[in-house]
């Protein structure tokens, strides 16, 4: 079963664009939004299941340099409007 | 079914831009292919629209008849669509419209027939080199309609996209010469042409977005189906003064001829909707209408073109070069104000925690202005909610009218977005 996630980054100084072109190149990640506030980047990433989603985050996101923390949130229940 | 797919892909991007642009190439298109028409073989404006009404109307069902074909499955496991899945993730067979969504979709119905009954005049009267450019003017109404429901006052990039509209739509109208001003025209166009037009877009939108008994929404094909059948009734009744008083006869001598450039135009709306509706489904709403106002501008090489073989078209507007300038100058200050106000759009994420022990309403999120979806989520935060809004101004009033007085939302942090990629 397919799983979705938000992936919160907190990223460092002068790093921003680098890490969300990195981002941009993961075929998983379906939308990345570069915020202001708590977060730097919000990513939403779609993967076939947990496992390959701790691969995509442990292998690859954590490997993007400039990256100082990430927190992931998993969508349990999706509503749209209208 | 969730989407795997890379937001870096050009191809994704590309197809999103090409379907947004082709939209509104293609309505240019079936804008002139009227034009000729009535230029050709339908000359009186009520005969025009009833005909039109009617063949759009048998056309729409012969594709809606195709849209139920099945698509094969990928595997056993997936639940089968058919093709009108792919346009409009709603439809799933012919459904007739009841209750308050058959309400909407009769005032909805109603509004369009006025709208397109004056479309046919002005297209008469103006030819279609500006007729794109006086539909823009609808934006007018739809945002002080909006400033009076929600008790705001515009902000300067709504004054400025508002003023540029109305004052290009102005210009655009104006034709070369001592006779320059089309009073009636203009009237016209700021009269029952954009308020007919908003209210058609306002119960539209209700009609969308109103749930049944069992929860479920209208999709935009039976919508499309169903306004075309009570447009049909209603032009049929408004011709019938044109054809006791001689039009009967002209119909009969000209129908045959007006019968296939009809059937083309009928099949590209509906091929605009179609891309229209793909568009929407892979990206930002105010980009899509922006990239759609393209037609606005597009009609003028549309025209020149279909000139050559229909020299008559160029007759109205192209018969000098101040009429020219009037109407390329209109409509380029139209396209401008449609982007600007499009491009305004601001989307906010919102992070918000709930509080313990209390009774969580879904409807009081997913009514409120502005609200796109929300997602349940793990971790720190209990909801993470996408905003869409007109410009970042109304942040405040969103949260203070809306957020701030659900009961059961503890706190919000607000997010938002300055560069998106999806």
């Amino acid at each position: 079963m397919t799983i979705s996630a938000y992936i919160f980054f907190s990223v460092e100084l002068g790093k921003t664009s680098h890490v969300v072109n990195e981002l941009r190149k993961i075929p998983e990640i379906i939308r990345v939004a570069v915020v202001t506030g708590e977060y730097d980047i919000i990513a939403r990433i779609t993967t076939k299941n947990l496992e390959e989603k701790y691969r995509i985050s442990t292998e690859i996101i954590h490997m993007i340099d400039g990256i100082i923390d990430t927190q992931t949130a998993v969508i349990e229940k999706e509503e749209i409007s209208g | 079914m969730p989407e795997t797919r890379s937001v870096s892909k050009f191809r994704r991007k590309s197809t999103f831009y090409l379907l947004g642009l082709s939209s509104g190439i293609l309505m240019s298109i079936f804008v002139v292919l009227d034009d000729i028409i009535s230029l050709k073989h339908l000359l009186d404006p009520y005969i025009l629209g009833a005909f039109q009404a009617v063949v759009g109307f048998v056309i729409t069902v012969v594709i809606i008849l195709l849209l139920h074909l099945p698509v094969k499955r990928k595997s056993e496991n997936e639940r089968g669509y058919n093709l009108g899945y792919f346009i409009d993730k709603n439809f799933s067979r012919f459904r007739f419209p009841k209750g308050k969504i058959g309400l909407y979709t009769l005032l909805a119905g109603l509004f369009s027939s006025g709208t397109t009954i004056i479309y046919f005049i002005l297209l008469n009267r103006k030819g279609s080199s500006v007729i794109m450019s006086f539909g823009q003017f609808v934006l007018i109404y739809l945002l002080i309609g909006e400033f009076i429901t929600d008790k705001e006052k515009p902000v300067m990039v709504e004054i400025q996209s508002i003023a540029m509209i109305a004052v290009g739509v102005i210009i655009a109208s104006l034709t070369g010469g001592s006779n320059g001003v089309d009073i009636t025209g203009i009237l016209l166009v700021i009269g029952p042409f954009a308020i007919f037009a908003s209210f058609y877009i306002y119960f539209q939108k209700k009609a969308l977005t109103t749930k049944d008994n069992n929860g479920k929404v209208f999709d935009s094909i039976n919508l499309r189906l169903w306004t075309l059948l009570i447009m049909t009734f209603a032009q049929s009744i408004a011709v019938i003064p044109s054809l006791i008083n001689g039009g009967y006869v002209d119909f009969v001598d000209n129908w045959e001829a007006a019968m296939l450039p009809t059937v083309f135009s009928v099949v590209i709306t509906f091929a605009s909707i179609v891309l229209y509706s793909r568009a929407l489904t892979m990206g930002k709403m105010s980009i899509v209408r922006a990239l759609r106002s393209i037609s606005v501008v597009f009609t003028f090489p549309v025209v020149l073109i279909a000139g050559i073989w229909v020299p008559e078209l160029l007759e109205s507007g192209f018969s000098d070069p101040s009429s020219i300038t009037l109407k390329i100058s209109g409509s380029i200050l139209i396209l401008i104000g449609v982007i600007a106000l499009a491009l305004s759009e601001t989307r906010i994420i919102l992070l918000a925690k709930v509080k313990q022990g209390v009774e969580i309403v879904p409807d009081e999120l997913i009514k409120m202005k502005g609200v796109e979806n929300y997602s349940h989520i793990t971790g720190i935060y209990d909801l993470l909610i996408n905003i869409k809004i007109r410009n970042i101004g109304k942040t405040l009033s969103l949260l203070e009218k809306s957020i701030d007085k659900i009961e059961w939302i503890q706190t919000v942090t607000t997010h938002p977005i300055i560069k998106e990629f999806i």
